[in-house]
Formats: structure tokens, sequence, C-alpha cells
């Protein structure tokens, strides 16, 4: 994906021959991608054509699944960060995840933003609030939660509790972003609302995005990225993707047609 | 004529009931209910009139020294088997112990769970005259840790294990390591399950009688309240003991458990995270 002319271009992500295997399942084929500083790049593709599969492999969440397996390598800025010897903490911390289903830790609000700057070991409570403050300002929450901020956060309203966990992710100043079809569980209107959330983040973090809603996709990346059957069919600038696609699945892909 | 509002159907009226297996349960709670109640009658009625005796009289035969020995056991015994069984109930939902490690800690628990109390009433007997020990209540300590690490790691586990895996997840993709997302998310998720399991497990312990007995067989000492029920029993003269003995003995067991289903009931609703 990274253009040929232009001006130099700093990859951040680049996976090469990955071949993911859950239990028996051959989920990702020899997937080759790389991303580029400060993109935003969609992943789309049927459901178990590996999207999700290919973004955990980017800060090994793999490792907690004892039946997976992975061949191939994986670069975050040049440095390989699959096999031993990683600081994955520190990997998972640089690139955060955003879950399908908004996972709410059952603690207050401020709490939960403030879990993964205290698990990196801070305690000073003046910049803990700091950081949280300025990580929901950023997920648009600061002035909905701000008066409850030490009540449960479970009580928050549905919608709002996928823009929580994109702050709890934001405190850490993440450099890149993971998100696996965030706005599966929502209405349209949050959904959108959502994106609204995550459209400015863009400048600042380099973003991938598994999605099935393909006109999220079309909105919200510049590249975009088809999966089918674990193998990376086809990658480019989106708009090029959605109106000239180069391979024929991906057509029938967006176009709703079995695949022949 | 207006039409009559209908009334609501009795929830699950409209699921198909298995009637033969229902009234089978029905059957069995009954029997159980009624072998409860007549065994609970019959202590009273037997040993009412003894039960000040039994709390009034002092050792070796007053039962309130006697459940002072118990308590004084479980209360040493009881945060040994729980530090034991959190070590690895936690142990056995983490992922990072993988391969034969995890595999053997899971067995191991399983099959510890089945050892009969008299073997490891044996067990502990023999361990206390190689080691020349003389302590009754160090030798029923020892023997009560050994005979409830598997019960206290099962159901440890159990809580554990009843915290979503979304949830750890999360912690772990915010670059929590398994310490901190062990003592940071599931530990406080699961304290109520926790608690259940400790009172459980102490309840067990207040009630354990096999074991202690013949580990502290050749031990001259204070008996733990169990166990003097047990030598009530060699006497015909001091029936009217022994049952008053035993009232005491399930009412304490039952405020345990009673204790045990209510934190229970707080850590389902503890774990439950929003759909």
């Amino acid at each position: 994906m990274s253009e040929g002319r232009g001006p130099a271009v700093e990859t951040k992500l680049e996976a090469s021959a990955l071949h993911v295997w859950l239990g028996e399942r051959h989920a990702l084929r020899g997937a080759s991608i790389s991303v580029i500083a400060r993109k935003t790049v969609a992943f789309i593709g049927a459901s178990g054509s590996g999207k999700t599969t290919l973004l955990r492999s980017f800060n090994r969440l793999h490792d907690l699944d004892p039946r997976v397996r992975m061949h191939g390598s994986v670069k975050l800025d040049g440095a390989e960060i699959l096999g031993r010897g990683v600081d994955v903490l520190g990997l998972r911390r640089r690139v955060g995840m955003i879950f399908t289903r908004p996972t709410i830790l059952a603690t207050s609000v401020f709490d939960n933003v403030a879990f993964g700057l205290r698990a990196k070991g801070l305690r000073d409570r003046i910049v803990l609030e700091e950081r949280c403050e300025r990580a929901l300002r950023r997920a648009l929450l600061w002035d909905i939660v701000s008066p409850t901020l030490d009540r449960p956060a479970v009580e928050l309203a549905a919608d709002l509790l996928q823009r929580l966990c994109l702050a709890r992710v934001l405190a850490l100043d993440p450099e890149v972003l993971l998100f696996d079809d965030p706005t599966a569980t929502l209405d349209p209107v949050a959904g959108l609302a959502l994106e609204e959330v995550i459209l400015p983040l863009r400048r600042d973090h380099t973003v991938l995005i598994a999605t099935n809603n393909l006109e999220q996709a079309a909105r919200l990346s510049d590249t975009t990225c088809y999966l089918a059957n674990g193998e990376v069919v086809e990658s480019g600038e989106t708009p090029l993707i959605f109106s000239r696609p180069a391979d024929t699945r991906t057509e029938d892909f967006l176009a709703g047609r079995p695949s022949g | 004529m207006g039409l009559a509002s209908p009334t609501a159907p009795k929830a699950d009226s409209f699921r198909e009931r298995d009637a033969l297996v229902t009234a089978c349960a029905y059957g069995a709670g009954t029997l159980a209910a009624v072998a409860a109640v007549a065994i609970g009658v019959a202590l009273i009625a037997y040993g009412w009139n003894e039960v000040g005796w039994v709390l009034s009289t002092p050792g070796p035969q007053g039962s309130l020294r006697a459940l002072g020995t118990t308590a004084l056991i479980v209360v040493i015994a009881l945060p040994i088997t729980f530090v034991a069984g959190i070590f690895a109930g936690g142990s056995a939902n983490n992922p990072n112990i993988g391969g034969i490690a995890s595999k053997m800690l899971r067995e191991s628990i399983e099959w510890s769970s089945g050892t009969p109390p008299v073997v490891v009433g044996v067990a502990v007997f023999f361990c206390a005259i190689a080691l020349h020990t003389q302590s009754a209540l160090l030798t029923a300590t020892f023997a009560l840790v050994v005979l409830n690490v598997p019960n206290a790691t099962s159901r440890l586990a159990l809580a554990f294990g009843a915290v979503p895996r979304q949830a750890r997840e999360a912690a772990a993709a915010l670059g929590a390591s398994s310490a901190a997302t062990f003592f940071g998310l599931v530990l406080p998720l699961s304290v109520w399950a926790v608690a259940a399991a400790l009172f459980a497990v102490a309840a067990q312990m207040i009630g354990e009688t096999t074991a202690i007995a013949i580990a502290i067989s050749t031990s001259n000492g204070p008996q733990p309240l169990s166990v003097q029920i047990w030598h009530f029993a060699s006497n015909r003269s001091l029936a009217g003991a022994e049952a008053a003995a035993c009232v005491v003995l399930v009412m304490v067991i039952a405020v345990f458990l009673a204790l045990s289903r209510a934190c229970l009931r707080r850590g389902v609703e503890a774990v439950s995270l929003p759909p």
C-alpha cells in the first residue's frame, strides 16, 4: 500500500507472509500488508475472512489463546514484534484496541479510563486525572461524564460505552488504534456519532478498522483492504477500490454477489 | 359489554414440561425436606435439654470449648488454604501457563478433590509420626489444609472463570500484565464469589471429622467439635449430649452456608457485564 512516488512515507505497521492458525483452522494464509503512519486502513471482507485475526496479530492479543499459532513477520516501526523477547505489554500500550462489544470493567467511569495507566504503574492522582480528562475530551465524553466520574461505568447509556472504551485506550496515548467492527452493536445514529469521534483521531494516529459496514469503510478510510478466506485479495486507495476494484472477487463482494 | 382484559399467564406456562421428571424432582425434593426436618426434630427432641449443658460444661466435654478449638483450627487453616487456592485457581485460568503444566494443574485439582478424607487423615497421621509432631492443633490444621485446598481451588477457579473473557482481553489489550489483570480486574470482579467460596470452605472445615479424627488420634489435646461428637458416640450415656452438640454444629454450619449463598448471589450480579 505504500505509494511509489511523492514524499517519503513512513511505514508504521507491516505484516509479511503472516499465517495464523486458530486451533485447526488456518485463519490467515500468508497475509502481507503495510500501513503508512497516520493513515486509516479499513479491512473489509465476509465474516471469517480473517479481519479480526489480522487486527489481533498487530497487538499480539492472540497470545491470550494457547491454541493460536502464528508464523511470519509483523513489524512496528521496522522492529519485529512476533517472537520471544518482545515487550508485549509495551506493544499493547502503543497499539490500542477497541473491540466489537464495549467491554466495560465493572468499576467507576474514572477507574475504567485510568485502568491502563495504573497497570502501567502510574499512581500520581493528579497526573491520572489530567490524562483521564484529556482522553475523555478526545472521546467527546468529558462534558457528559465529568459530573459522574465516580459512578459505575455500567450506568452509562449503551451508546456511550464504546466511547468510554475508546477513552480508556486513548489515555495511554497509543500510536496505532485498532477498531474491530466498533459500531456493530450500536444503532445507526450511535454508530455515526462514534465515527465523528474517530474522524479527528486519524490526524494523530494510525488507524486500522475492521468493519462489515462498507459505507463506514468508505467514509473513514484512506486505504481499503479486502480479505477473503484468510488472504489479502486486494488493497489500495479507498475510492479506487470502491469504484474500480482490480480483482473480480472484490467486485463481487462489493456488489453483494456470491463470489464464483 | 366490554372485552375482559386477559390475565397474564404464569411464567414458563408456554413451555412443555416433562411430567415424569418434574414429578420425580418434586418427589425427591419433598423426601429430602422431610428427611432434613425429621433429622432436625430428632436431634432437637433428643438433645434439646442437653444444649445448655454442652455449652456450659467446661472441657473436654463442653461444646463451647470444642467450638473454640474448631474456630482456632479454621482461622489458621483457612488463610493457608485460600492463599494456595487463589494461586492454583488463578493459575488454572491463566492462558500464559500452557502445555502440560496447565493440563497437570487442572487434572490434579479434579483428581485431588475426590480423595477420601480417610486417606488424607491417614497420610497426615503418618506425616505427624514421621515429624514427631505432638500438637493436635497443628496436625488437625495440616489435615484441613490438605483436605480443603482442592475444594477451595476448584471453587475459586470457578469464581475467577466466571469473569468474562472479554473483560480479561480488554485489560490485556491495555497493556496490563497477568498479575495486574488478576489483582486489578479478576479479583475485584469475583470478590463476592471468593467470599462465597471462603464461607463454604469454612463450613466444610467446621464439619470435617474423619480426616482430623484420624490425624490427631494419637495426640492428647483439645478436639474440634466435630471430632468431639464422634467421640461422644462411643458412650451411650452421652447420646443426649451428642445430639445437643450436633444441633450446635449444624447451626454454626448453617450460618456459614447462608453467608456463602448470600455472597454467591451478590457475586453473580457483580460479574454481569452490560450486553
